[in-house]
């Protein structure tokens, strides 16, 4: 019987196995001829079966063509070929997923090049093309008898815009190159050449531009685990949703409800860190009626509420000293750091308007510093610095205070640039990085702050990672090497020594992602 | 018959035949001619030019052997390119308007010629080079808003803008910003103002002259003067005249004289303002009429002119006022802008000119639609000339050139976004002489224009903002002599 209810149990489980919902990525028109265009492409999730394009002239799309694509390095591709010059041709990407073909609905259109050109056969051989920190980059464009085109009759674009070029060098035989420079946007990516003779297409092809300097990359690798917004205590997994606090069974795969939160405490999605036995939840505005028949008394103060698992009990920390009138004043800024074994708590008020047209807003900063001992928040201090959206964090027992500090010019406060701070013990900042100039300061809004192999990951966006590195002042773009779709920056959070991340929302994934950061392309 | 005797029949067939042909002078050595190898003649001219390239051609040179002919380029005795089979080649990255030595030379095997060409890339423009310029100043302000433009006497000039910027700590998105372009239109300083202090919104004006032979600036902003060091951008002297002209901005300067510079105010109100310490000289409030005074010129005795936009009347009447050198009303003109095939609804006067023969131009347009509106007056308010038929363009801003003619500008406005300058020229007698539309460039809005000594213009303006023309920047173009871009 109970093998019975175990067995309806299972295929309970099993029948509720969606498919995943793949999406067509980085689709890549790679090279042009005169006959054949080479297209790659990414699908974001396994479970297809076959992929490739759909493609037909675009004067008759009644008479589509399928090429199925090879698989190479997780990367489609695959190459149209026999086609006719100077004809336009559309193609649509499909892949078989249950042996249901599905066809993405984005068009795209390319237009093979002339044959009376193609004896030039221009391609950029080399794989990638390396750029420097301002985007200025040289790239040879090899092809046959480029001795004999009449060069002002010649233009090489890539990204539209027109780059300079030299005179063809002989390579061997009839093979010569052009050297080109030029300047793109300074981040990993593909950029398109292209060319035109005497006024007619001559050449197109995608090429990957890799920076030259100092790089990071950030990857992406899916683990077994799922949820969304996790709590970390004693290495397990803890889920605050609608009004219930759920464990991870790992080896089962299932949430089990732990208890309930009480109503106006924890909010549902939010993420606490372990502290003291404790899972700790940001500050949050609580609102507060002195007298339920007058209204206009209301007012809101921070309060943090802890969790402690096991015992499933939750304690709440008022911060009443700074009560404040509601819709006066906002709480931001709110986070928590661990310093030499030592928890503090950072939330700032922000006046909602000027005390008086053209001020400044008020903007106040706390640190409170959690004692162990007596179980509660002291008032460390009250910052001040002028800085906004900040974060603290602390790299091998060393303070940093990170954020947006005022750029000058000629005395008035014009913009924000990022920058960082060295913190002493007792919180005395002397600052050791300012990003950018005063006519090219970088405006970043950091979301998330993470110590990692003695630097500084820093999240802005999904596809905007930063890492400073204390060791030489310098601040580095990482570029990602995958994406992640239906995302959301949730934060980080360590789990088996491994650095994850918060982000995947797909309803029926909710896959967790480890994320490992290397340095170089 | 034996061999022997066969040949011998032979020899004399042969013989015999010789015999025939001796006369003709046959012989038996083969005598045939070896053509020397040679190649035709190279024949190279100079096919196209620009500033940075020569497009080179010449007809096929020929082996008379029927070998491959090749050709080689050398541009000042370096070898740029070689191999080459096609009879056109360009030589490319030149600088523009040098002189090059171009050697070809067509080759086949063991054979050579060669052939010099000196010839010259183009220059940009003939005679006196226009000058391009963009101006911003950080990767996160724009400049915009209002102009206030200023030609000093050295062809540099004083312009002052509006610089919008986050308000991300100040809490203020906006700087008033004074610049001092030479007169190539390198920037030499700028200098930023609190707008606020001055309680400057983007719909104000500002106004800007020189004092003290160009040492001296004076922003006139709101109900302030600023007096700067025009070497330098220091503030030298500030002074709000709020007390004396409150709820009031200056809307129109003329600087009469070292000692005086004349202002008129949004509320009607005219001042005479010491340029050395800010001082009022003088000061007419308006009490009888409501209105704004927009330009301001004197004549030869002094009297004082000053178009006056009256607020009850909604800009349908076209008003000069005539004052005495201390600003006391002598006479009020009014003239008729009506023109047939119109929708006369109001007027916008913007420009008032007087001549050494004290004759007085007025300038501006239908307030509506944007035809062209101008009056020829003596100073009696007589009429001596105006326009009778329609003109598109939204007149702005008149002045006199280098020869004493009137230069109009404004804008065209061409559908959509497309707008741009259009300038006319009229002579004394306000005949148009010549128009110029300044299609050549994407569309834009001028934001000041002056004059050079030799006939050219320096143009300041923005580019419209499409989806295929993306330019915030400031804009200065030095026009040639001709007025072209």
């Amino acid at each position: 019987m109970l093998l019975l209810v175990l067995c309806t149990f299972w295929s309970c489980k099993k029948s509720e196995k969606v498919d995943p919902v793949i999406n067509v990525e980085n689709v890549f028109v790679t090279f042009v001829r005169s006959n054949q265009i080479d297209i790659t492409f990414n699908l974001s999730d396994l479970g297809y079966q076959e992929a490739g394009v759909s493609y037909y002239k675009k004067s008759a799309p009644d008479e589509p063509v399928l090429v199925k694509a090879i698989r190479e390095n997780d990367q489609m591709r695959l190459s149209l070929q026999g086609l006719e010059p100077s004809t336009e041709y559309g193609f649509k990407v499909f892949y078989m997923q249950n042996d249901a073909k599905k066809t993405g609905s984005k068009e795209f259109t390319v237009k093979t090049l002339s044959s009376e050109l193609a004896k030039f056969a221009l391609e950029v051989k080399s794989p990638t093309i390396n750029y420097l920190e301002d985007g200025s980059f040289s790239a040879d464009i090899e092809g046959e008898n480029l001795n004999n085109l009449n060069l002002s009759e010649l233009i090489i674009k890539v990204n539209g815009t027109v780059v300079s070029m030299g005179y063809p060098t002989l390579i061997a035989g009839n093979r010569y190159k052009i050297t080109v420079t030029g300047k793109v946007r300074p981040v990993n990516a593909y950029n398109s050449f292209s060319g035109l003779y005497q006024g007619k297409d001559i050449f197109f092809q995608s090429v990957q531009f890799i920076g030259n300097g100092d790089s990071y990359t950030l990857t992406y690798t899916p683990t077994n685990l799922k949820g969304s917004f996790t709590s970390i205590f004693n290495n397990e997994l803890y889920y605050f949703y609608e009004k219930q606090v759920f464990k991870l069974d790992i080896g089962d795969e299932r949430m089990v409800a732990q208890s309930n939160i009480p109503e106006g405490t924890i909010n549902s999605n939010t993420v606490g860190i372990q502290f003291d036995g404790q899972l700790f939840f940001l500050p949050v505005e609580k609102g507060n009626y002195p007298n339920p028949n007058d209204l206009a008394n209301y007012y809101n103060y921070p309060e943090v509420y802890s969790f402690i698992p096991g015992s499933n009990t939750l304690k709440i920390f008022p911060f009443k000293e700074h009560n404040y009138p509601k819709s006066d004043r906002s709480l931001t800024n709110n986070n928590y750091f661990i310093h030499k074994g030592e928890l503090y708590l950072v939330y700032s008020l922000v006046d909602d308007y000027p005390s008086a047209p053209g001020l400044p807003l008020k903007q106040d900063d706390y640190i409170y510093h959690y004692n162990k001992s007596t179980k509660q928040f002291d008032l460390s201090l009250k910052m001040a610095t002028e800085i906004i959206n900040f974060h603290f964090v602390s790299v091998n027992n060393q303070m940093y205070l990170l954020g947006l500090v005022p750029v000058y010019d000629q005395g008035f406060k014009l913009t924000a640039t990022f920058a960082v701070f060295k913190v002493s013990d007792n919180f005395t900042l002397e600052q050791i990085y300012k990003a950018g100039t005063v006519a090219t300061p970088q405006t970043f809004i950091t979301k998330h702050v993470v110590a990692s192999d003695n630097k500084i990951l820093i999240a802005c966006d999904l596809d905007d990672y930063k890492i400073f590195d204390p060791s030489n002042l310098k601040l580095y773009q990482v570029y990602l090497k995958n994406y992640v779709s239906n995302s959301y920056l949730g934060g980080f959070f360590t789990y088996n020594n491994k650095l994850n991340l918060n982000t995947d929302q797909s309803f029926s994934s909710k896959t967790i992602y480890e994320i490992s950061i290397n340095k170089g392309n | 018959m034996s061999i022997s005797l066969r040949t011998a029949f032979l020899w004399l067939v042969v013989l015999l035949l010789y015999g025939c042909e001796k006369d003709k002078g046959y012989g038996s050595e083969d005598n045939f001619i070896d053509q020397p190898e040679q190649l035709s003649e190279l024949k190279a001219e100079v096919s196209a030019a620009g500033t940075q390239f020569i497009e080179l051609q010449w007809p096929v040179v020929k082996n008379t052997h029927f070998k491959d002919v090749t050709y080689a380029l050398y541009l000042d005795g370096l070898k740029v390119i070689e191999g080459i089979t096609t009879t056109k080649y360009s030589l490319i990255n030149l600088k523009a308007g040098q002189k090059y030595t171009i050697k070809i030379s067509a080759s086949s095997e063991g054979k050579q010629l060669e052939q010099l060409i000196t010839t010259s890339t183009l220059t940009p423009s003939t005679g006196n080079p226009g000058i391009y310029q963009e101006y911003n100043l950080h990767n996160y302000s724009t400049i915009t808003g209002p102009t206030a433009l200023h030609q000093l006497a050295d062809g540099g000039h004083l312009v002052v803008r509006l610089l919008l910027h986050p308000g991300t700590f100040a809490n203020e998105n906006s700087k008033v910003v004074v610049f001092k372009f030479d007169k190539s239109g390198n920037m030499l300083w700028y200098r930023l103002l609190s707008a606020r202090a001055y309680n400057f919104s983007t719909y104000g004006e500002f106004f800007v002259t020189s004092n003290k032979e160009d040492q001296e600036g004076l922003l006139f902003v709101q109900n302030s003067v600023v007096k700067f060091s025009i070497k330098t951008g220091e503030v030298l002297l500030e002074k709000s005249y709020a007390d004396r002209l409150p709820e009031q901005s200056f809307e129109s300067i003329f600087n009469s004289s070292a000692q005086e510079v004349i202002a008129g105010t949004s509320t009607g109100s005219l001042v005479s303002i010491n340029p050395g310490d800010l001082s009022l000289i003088w000061h007419q409030p308006n009490t009888n009429q409501l209105g704004s005074i927009v330009a301001i010129n004197v004549d030869s005795k002094k009297n004082i002119y000053y178009i006056f936009r009256n607020t009850n009347e909604r800009n349908t009447s076209i008003r000069v006022h005539k004052c005495d050198s201390r600003g006391q009303f002598l006479k009020n003109f009014l003239f008729d802008g009506a023109l047939p095939n119109e929708y006369n609804l109001g007027f916008w006067m913007t420009s008032l000119l007087v001549d050494e023969q004290d004759n007085l131009y007025l300038f501006g347009r239908n307030s509506d639609f944007d035809f062209l509106r101008y009056f020829k007056f003596s100073t009696d308010g007589t009429v001596l000339k105006k326009n009778e038929k329609s003109d598109y363009l939204s007149a702005d801003k008149a002045f006199f050139n280098n020869k004493g003619e009137i230069v109009v500008v404004g804008q065209v406005d061409g559908g959509g976004l497309n707008t741009y300058a259009g300038l006319y020229i009229f002579d004394k007698d306000m005949n148009i002489k010549s128009k110029r539309y300044y299609t050549e460039i994407p569309p834009h809005i001028l934001r000041g224009i002056s004059g050079n000594a030799d006939g050219s213009y320096n143009i300041f303006l923005n580019f419209m903002q499409t989806y295929t023309y993306d330019n915030p920047n400031f804009v200065f173009i030095k026009t040639d002599a001709d007025g072209k871009i």
